[in-house]
């Protein structure tokens, strides 16, 4: 009898896996890197292409000089300098989905296909990305560098993800049509 | 109708070339329909003993379905196939060790009640995990998956997980509740599936070809440059030391 009502369960928990599934549509194609690349240079990503954002947010060395009482001013100083750093790069990413976001509109204004649900999703992405990097940045503001040091990766997850996003639109133009995409780009920025 | 429009959209796009083994199991659904109805028609008796058999085998050759997405999704060039086949190879013989034994424990059941069920209920069961465990590698390693092979993977996941829930509260109600809606529950998925598969394959979407097969050709490049290398560097031998 539990044998029978377990295997209730389980189908009905499986079927609710296949339904998200469903919901979730088929995985697109990851955007080759080149693509990627690509992005990075016409968007000039700099907050993005910082490497350190991990180490900066990252408390172990802050607890090293904490922990000497020699070393408490010292300490103070690393811990104010980190929060300038970490309040830097949080612009920067900041200004990465600003200017990603930016670029995605002027590649479809450009006449590059792309559906609602796509256009939908970029925009929930830029929504939660500048939400997320926003209450990022008050936190440090407020508690210190080193109070989240594991939301480095996400901060620079949401905004790869964007990237990612307007490397595939990217990609379904020819190879060739990309130096004149990122003409246009340029000039558009300058005007 | 949905059967013959799947059927139909089978040979007219030319899929069956793609997908065989998913073409041989809607052939033998809409076999096992048609032969099924000239048999209500004309020996209405012996209808139920056809309904039965034809089941069983309809609920074993539903591992058609699960291999036709397997080989699609992780082709034999892919590396990931020799990587993930061991696994899946220990995983299967696992499912299938569970599967042997939900249907030797029908024989310690109080009361038995359908040996079919109990097979709908198991092989539903191991199906689902089976289509699931692939969807899921399919997505962990980013595998690109057309709208063929997810609509058939999806569809199918979604009836054998009801079917399996279905036909293991029809068993219970006989002891505990009666609720009609289960009756038709199963059925129900089966014609959701088939629309679910008729919209998949209603034009020729396969899967795009992954980056492992692009990863593939470049070590072919590489070992025909090898070679080259190699044929050039002794030829460089010779003419220095004749």
């Amino acid at each position: 009898m539990i044998q029978i009502f377990s295997l209730v369960v389980v189908g009905i928990v499986l079927f609710f896996a296949f339904l998200k599934i469903a919901v979730q549509g088929p995985s697109s194609a990851a955007p080759d890197s080149s693509a990627l690349l690509a992005v990075e240079q016409m968007v000039n990503l700099d907050g993005l292409s910082f490497a350190g954002g991990q180490r900066l947010l990252d408390p172990a060395e802050f607890h090293m000089l904490e922990s000497s009482a020699e070393l408490q001013e010292v300490a103070a100083a690393y811990r104010k300098e980190r929060q300038a750093l970490a309040l830097l790069w949080i612009s920067m990413l900041l200004n990465d989905v600003s200017h990603l976001w930016r670029f995605r509109r002027f590649l479809v204004r450009s006449g590059v296909p792309a559906t609602v649900s796509e256009e939908m999703q970029i925009l929930l992405d830029a929504v939660q990305a500048t939400l997320f990097l926003s209450f990022l940045r008050i936190v440090i503001s407020t508690l210190g560098p080193f109070a989240f040091s594991g939301a480095a990766r996400n901060a620079q997850q949401v905004v790869e993800k964007m990237s990612h996003s307007s490397a595939s639109v990217l990609n379904r133009l020819p190879r060739q049509g990309w130096p004149e995409i990122e003409r246009a780009w340029h000039k558009g920025l300058v005007a | 109708m949905l059967e013959a429009a799947l059927a139909y959209r089978l040979v007219r796009e030319r899929l069956w070339r793609s997908y065989p083994l998913f073409s041989f199991y809607i052939a033998y659904v809409l076999g096992q329909t048609l032969i099924g109805f000239a048999i209500l028609q004309r020996a209405p008796n012996a209808y139920p003993v056809w309904f039965w058999r034809s089941g069983i085998t309809h609920i074993c050759l539903r591992f058609l379905v699960i291999w036709e997405v397997f080989r699609h999704t992780f082709p034999k060039a892919s590396p990931l196939r020799r990587m993930v086949s061991r696994q899946s190879t220990v995983g299967v013989l696992a499912l299938l060790s569970v599967l042997t034994g939900m249907l030797w424990a029908i024989e310690t059941y109080g009361k038995s009640h359908s040996v079919y069920l109990a097979m709908e209920r198991s092989f539903g069961l191991v199906q689902a995990v089976l289509i699931l465990a692939i969807l899921a590698l399919a997505r962990y390693y980013h595998l690109p998956v057309g709208r063929n092979i997810w609509g058939i993977a999806v569809a199918f996941g979604m009836y054998c997980s009801l079917s399996t829930a279905a036909s293991a509260l029809l068993d219970l109600m006989h002891s505990t509740f009666s609720f009609s809606l289960w009756y038709v529950l199963s059925p129900l998925s089966f014609v959701a599936m088939l629309a679910m598969w008729t919209w998949a394959v209603w034009i020729y979407a396969p899967n795009p070809i992954a980056a492992a097969d692009a990863l593939t050709d470049v070590t072919g490049d590489f070992g025909r440059w090898s070679e080259d290398w190699g044929r050039a560097s002794s030829t460089v031998r010779k003419v220095m030391h004749p």
